[in-house]
């Protein structure tokens, strides 16, 4: 995205078309119901517009600030829906079915993405944002208003426990 | 295994992508929201949240605020609102709240505290406020006094009658607090007004003083219809006795003004005075060319001159034995007790010409202007025994031939000393 303003309505349209997948991409994967992210996006965007004077290019760039509104949506979403952003997944397989089944999505995305529900809300935003978003670590370091070297560790240990995580119940 | 590869494989290929409908929808919205620009309350909002976070911006440059420091400012606020509440609550109170009226006291110890930063003066306008609540709690309770009797005489109960006298009494015994109180504050704005009577300017004065007196007489007044006005009689006289005190301040404080302000009238017209006086002697010293003063010492006995001094004074000293023939023009005084008589002239003379003191062995002192004039009377002085005569003369001499000559004063000092003070023309 080249455009570092928000000024006029074209300057919407603008962030809005350049934007606009990877927002809802964002929020789809942390809400994971399509209406419920298609709601949240849309308000991110208006909520961008409507507090575009506190948007500060100095400080960092629009792309960084739209996701931050977005990272606070989805927040705000779970905190008002008094929904937890982490399931807990079972310590033992109970059956040999679900080991089959395990093993056939061995490695597949949507098993990561099952076991990703039991990390943090806050490791599965860095994974989310350093993964699914592609963002760099200083950039994923702005949205989270966090350390670059915070960061980087946090990132680490999410990605390991993940990693741990999906390996302990793979077969 | 699962390696960190496989984990972002994953990741990205699971994003979502919005639908075609979902795009063009918020897009409108977001079309028709930019187009109305800024609705009227969010607006409002913005603006005053901007501007509030510009000026935070402004003493807190820092981007993001700590957490420590914002609760920081978040317990003075607090800390200023209580207090601020509190005071407003407290002020309002009267010694029946006992302890909003404590709190009330206690603020108001604590004005006097930072009022004594800004001089005494100010202490004592803040006494005068003092004062001035006192007797607006006493109107209070007066006129608490005024509705309880009624309501209790209407009910004609005995009961309620005996309650109302405890009550009364208590009411009373505040009052009576309060008049205390008044009148100390308004003694104590007096007494600073005498204090700050040398060091302070009359400006200063003339305005504590009439804060004093309209101060006074204001509670007078109202207490007076307090006084009149409320039900119980056992009341009047303590509150009367705060207005006789309130009025005698408020004369006393008058008398001052008045003394300041005369003070400052007599001391604008001695200005003016020597203002005039001045511009007088510059326009009398146009008129003349030269200015002479001489300081002339003669020894009677030897006819020699001793001393000749020109400076700003005409003094002429006479020692003679045996007898002075001095004309001065004058009264004097004459003491016989020695053969010795010292005669001492001090003249002040401005004269276009110079000025000649001659002596003779016979002990007569002549001092002849060069110009053509000029004698004033005749003393015609003879000192037997010891007689000193200090003589002082103006002398003012205009070489056109006219010459001013007036013997004003002549002052003898003690029983051996003639003292003559001539100021005008003096002739010899």
């Amino acid at each position: 995205m080249n455009i570092n303003r928000l000024v006029s309505s074209a300057d919407l349209e603008e962030v809005f078309t350049s934007l606009n997948e990877d927002i809802f991409a964002y929020v789809m994967a942390r809400v994971r119901a399509r209406e419920i992210a298609e709601d949240i996006a849309q308000e991110v965007f208006i909520k961008a517009w409507e507090k575009r004077s506190q948007f500060n290019p100095d400080k960092g760039s629009l792309k960084n600030w739209i996701y931050a509104i977005a990272l606070n949506a989805v927040r705000d979403h779970f905190r008002r829906n008094r929904i937890r952003a982490t399931v807990e997944l079972p310590e033992e397989i109970s059956s040999d079915e679900d080991i089959a089944r395990q093993t056939d999505t061995k490695a597949s995305a949507a098993f990561i993405l099952e076991h990703m529900k039991s990390l943090s809300a806050k490791e599965q935003e860095l994974l989310t944002l350093r993964f699914m978003q592609e963002l760099s670590i200083e950039e994923v370091a702005e949205v989270m208003k966090m350390k670059y070297s915070a960061t980087k560790v946090a990132l680490h240990r999410a990605t390991k426990k993940l990693q741990d995580r999906c390996n302990r119940f793979s077969p | 295994m699962i390696s960190d590869k496989d984990i972002a494989q994953a990741l990205k290929s699971q994003k979502a992508k919005p639908s075609k409908e979902w795009q063009d929808a918020t897009m409108r919205r977001l079309r028709d929201v930019s187009k109305n620009h800024v609705t009227e309350v969010s607006g409002m909002r913005n603006s005053l949240r901007d501007t509030v976070v510009s000026l935070a911006s402004y003493f807190f440059p820092t981007p993001i605020m700590k957490p420590v420091f914002l609760k920081t400012i978040g317990s003075l606020a607090a800390v200023c609102v209580i207090t601020v509440g509190t005071h407003t609550v407290a002020n309002g109170s009267t010694p029946e709240n006992s302890f909003l009226y404590a709190i009330d006291r206690g603020f108001e110890r604590a004005e006097l505290a930072f009022a004594s930063i800004g001089g005494k003066a100010s202490v004592a306008h803040k006494h005068l406020i003092h004062a001035d609540e006192r007797a607006t709690e006493i109107e209070v309770l007066l006129q608490g006094e005024v509705s309880a009797s009624v309501s209790f005489k209407s009910l004609l109960i005995e009961t309620a009658h005996a309650q109302s006298v405890s009550a009364n009494a208590e009411v009373r015994a505040h009052i009576e607090l309060l008049v205390r109180d008044c009148e100390q504050s308004l003694n104590t704005a007096y007494a600073i007004l005498e204090e700050v009577a040398e060091s302070a300017s009359a400006k200063t004065q003339t305005e504590l003083a009439a804060s004093i007196e309209a101060t006074s007489q204001n509670i007078s007044q109202r207490l007076e219809a307090s006084a009149q006005a409320t039900a119980e009689v056992d009341v009047r006289p303590v509150v009367r006795k705060a207005v006789e005190k309130a009025r005698e301040t408020e004369k006393k404080a008058r008398s001052v003004k008045v003394k300041v302000e005369t003070e400052v009238e007599v001391e604008v017209k001695a200005e003016k005075r020597e203002e005039t006086e001045q511009q007088e002697k510059e326009d009398s010293a146009v008129g003349s060319n030269t200015t002479i003063k001489s300081n002339t010492k003669v020894d009677t006995r030897s006819g020699v001159e001793v001393e000749t001094d020109t400076s700003a004074e005409n003094n002429i000293e006479v020692d003679s034995e045996g007898g002075l023939n001095l004309n001065l023009g004058t009264t004097s005084k004459r003491r016989n007790g020695g053969g010795k008589t010292t005669t001492k002239t001090e003249a002040e003379a401005e004269t276009k010409t110079e000025t000649s003191t001659t002596t003779n062995d016979s002990g007569s002192t002549e001092s002849e202007p060069e110009s053509t004039e000029t004698t004033s009377g005749d003393s015609g002085q003879e000192a037997s025994g010891s007689t000193e005569a200090e003589a002082s003369a103006e002398v003012k001499v205009e070489t056109e031939g006219s010459v001013e000559s007036d013997a004003l004063d002549i002052e003898l000092e003690s029983e051996a000393e003639v003292n003559t003070t001539i100021k005008g023309g003096l002739g010899y």
